[in-house]
């Protein structure tokens, strides 16, 4: 093993990952790397689409003044952004809804459930800012019923068309943690913020919506662990093994005797017996998480990611 | 005395490889004579003055390379009873070494740099090698212990056993290494010898390499080979018994008379190599090619590679992390 041939291939394989990254970087057009030519805004072009409304609060969390104001950020975003931007709260369980179409979705768990609520939402509306079929385009439902599967409200974020090819799972879970920032004390605050954090990542435009870098605590402690390790192994100085075993210097040719047992007893003197009564004990743990890239009720593509309180 | 060659007048050498006198002038093998010279203090080729020190019997001289043997340092009461001849060339041993060190990072580069390798000195080291009949008398307690289940309860009985042992060992051949300069626990590293190999003692085998005689007399290395023998009664004391959760020692001696002496010349490579003010010897055993010794380690380069190590990993983990959450 030759350690600097080691090093020298972890060393190119790291450059082949930077190369990896740079490029989904570029490609998915999170660095604004050339200011790339903007097609002339031919608006919005969804004819298929049965509503104008975007704002649905079912669950009556927010007052009539605040669902106006969040049509009009919604509007503005939806230019800048051009992409369809809805927001649907409830208040019901969604454990026995019936999915809309007739393609197969799982419906197991509380998240499947909204999962399916939402994408149908987008589906049967023909929501999409391009076109009603897998246009570009958000969707944010909020339930704020408490499941009783789990005891806990769910929430989806759904996303279509150039939504779903911007928004990875990172992208997904900083819009609902930061919705859920507020979301208990001031809804319309936290709705806002889907809206224009949302925007902020589509448009590309400041530092926490560029390059992708993941640093977590595995990125420090294990790097940590091998150097440190790397450093042990490699500083003890090796002094060479001893192989001289007891048997070695023993004479064994015609002459000597080798190894003469000249006397050996093991004689049995007392014994004694103690006893104990035996104490039992017992214990148990949990835990659980999920991702987006998926095909709803109505055979439509979309992505999404779900958060629980 | 020297190995003179008939053909050129080179100085003839012994050749681990093919077991024979031979001269690197003229590559011609088995064409020496033997030049003799009682004057211990000049070069016979040169007159040259010759540094033996205390205990040197063979040297190269510093002035003309001709190998030589001192005559009466290898005669009479200095005259080795056997030898194991090298049966490892010097090339050999400096690839081993390059072998075993040259992965290791930290140790600076120059160490296995092949000009320095090659001031590896190739030398007949003197030993005394004892023959012992020893005997060990034991007497302990053991304690065996079972231990069940029966309802809620358990038990657990524990058995005590007089355990009584005498055993007798012939040892063949304990070394004790009978030169000062060089490392005792070094020298015990490069063990085992295979004394099959051990033959009548003939100058010719020392041709080309250095030796010297036994600094001390054999009883002064007693300790060291009595050492080695007890050590290992002890533990073929140790394997007779068995079955037993512990044992304890209420009596152990060991009876180990030596019942013979022999002064033998043994090969050994000894490469030095001097780093931050300090030598550090490797020693390659010349008949088996085993290596011992320590190796110089370079802070600056140890740092290096720590610091490259984590820096590579976090930037990899870091990418793949980002690739991953992009995806």
């Amino acid at each position: 093993m030759n350690y600097r041939k080691l090093l020298t291939a972890l060393a190119v394989l790291t450059l082949i990952l930077l190369i990896v990254w740079l490029a989904l970087t570029i490609s998915t057009g999170r660095l604004n790397f050339s200011d790339e030519a903007e097609e002339p805004d031919a608006g919005r072009t969804n004819t298929q689409c049965t509503t104008e409304e975007r704002v649905f609060d079912y669950a009556d969390v927010l007052s009539d003044q605040e669902e106006e104001d969040l049509r009009e950020l919604i509007a503005k975003h939806e230019q800048k952004t051009k992409c369809d931007i809805v927001l649907v709260t409830l208040n019901e369980s969604l454990q026995n809804y019936q999915p809309a179409g007739s393609y197969y979705v799982p419906m197991e768990t509380p998240e499947n459930w909204i999962r399916a609520y939402a994408d149908d939402f987008w589906d049967t509306h023909y929501f999409g800012y391009n076109t009603g079929l897998e246009g570009d385009g958000v969707l944010l439902a909020d339930d704020w019923y408490r499941e009783p599967y789990d005891g806990k409200m769910h929430t989806w974020l759904s996303t279509s068309g150039s939504a779903y090819a911007r928004l990875g799972d990172y992208e997904i879970d900083r819009i609902l943690d930061e919705v859920y920032e507020d979301i208990e004390t001031d809804p319309f605050r936290a709705y806002s913020s889907y809206v224009t954090y949302f925007s902020k990542i589509m448009t590309s435009g400041s530092v926490s919506s560029g390059p992708v870098i993941v640093i977590d605590w595995y990125t420090v402690l294990f790097p940590l662990i091998l150097a440190l390790a790397v450093f042990a192994y490699f500083w003890r100085s090796r002094k060479g093994r001893i192989t001289v075993d007891e048997n070695t210097y023993i004479n064994r040719t015609a002459e000597g005797r080798g190894i003469q047992v000249l006397q050996s007893h093991d004689r049995f003197l007392h014994k004694h017996v103690t006893r104990q009564r035996i104490v039992r004990s017992e214990g148990g743990g949990g835990g659980g998480g999920f991702g987006g890239g998926h095909i709803s009720s109505g055979g439509m593509s979309h992505g999404g990611g779900g958060h629980s309180r | 005395m020297h190995y003179k060659c008939n053909n050129c007048g080179g100085s003839m050498v012994y050749s681990p490889a093919e077991d024979v006198l031979y001269c690197p002038h003229c590559e011609g093998r088995n064409c020496g004579v033997l030049v003799s010279q009682k004057d211990m203090d000049v070069c016979p080729v040169c007159g040259a003055p010759v540094e033996a020190g205390d205990f040197g019997s063979a040297m190269q001289c510093g002035n003309c390379g001709t190998y030589l043997i001192l005559e009466n340092r290898v005669e009479d009461s200095y005259r080795p009873q056997k030898i194991i001849p090298f049966k490892i060339t010097k090339e050999q041993a400096v690839e081993s070494i390059r072998k075993e060190f040259g992965g290791r990072p930290f140790i600076p580069r120059p160490f296995t740099d092949h000009k320095a390798l090659m001031g590896i000195e190739g030398v007949y080291v003197p030993y005394w090698l004892h023959d012992y009949n020893s005997v060990e008398r034991f007497t302990g307690t053991g304690q065996r212990v079972r231990m069940w289940t029966h309802g809620d309860m358990q038990f657990r009985e524990t058995s005590y056993f007089e355990v009584i042992r005498e055993i007798g060992v012939d040892f063949d051949n304990v070394p004790a290494d009978a030169s000062d300069r060089m490392d005792d626990d070094l020298m015990d590293m490069i063990e085992p010898y295979n004394y099959d190999q051990m033959t009548d003692f003939s100058p010719e085998f020392m041709a080309g390499f250095n030796g010297e005689i036994y600094n001390r007399p054999s009883q002064e290395y007693v300790i060291r080979s009595r050492t080695k023998a007890d050590k290992a009664i002890r533990k073929i004391t140790d394997d007779t018994i068995h079955g037993y959760a512990v044992v304890t020692p209420t009596s152990q001696n060991i009876d180990a008379r030596k019942v013979k002496e022999q002064y033998v010349l043994l090969p050994v490579y000894k490469y030095t190599y001097r780093f931050g003010g300090k030598n550090y010897d490797i020693f390659v055993n010349g008949q088996t090619g085993k290596i011992a010794g320590e190796a110089p380690t370079s802070v600056g380069l140890a740092a290096k590679y720590t610091i490259a190590t984590f820096g590579l990993g976090f930037l990899f983990l870091m990418f793949a992390g980002s690739i991953a959450a992009m995806l």
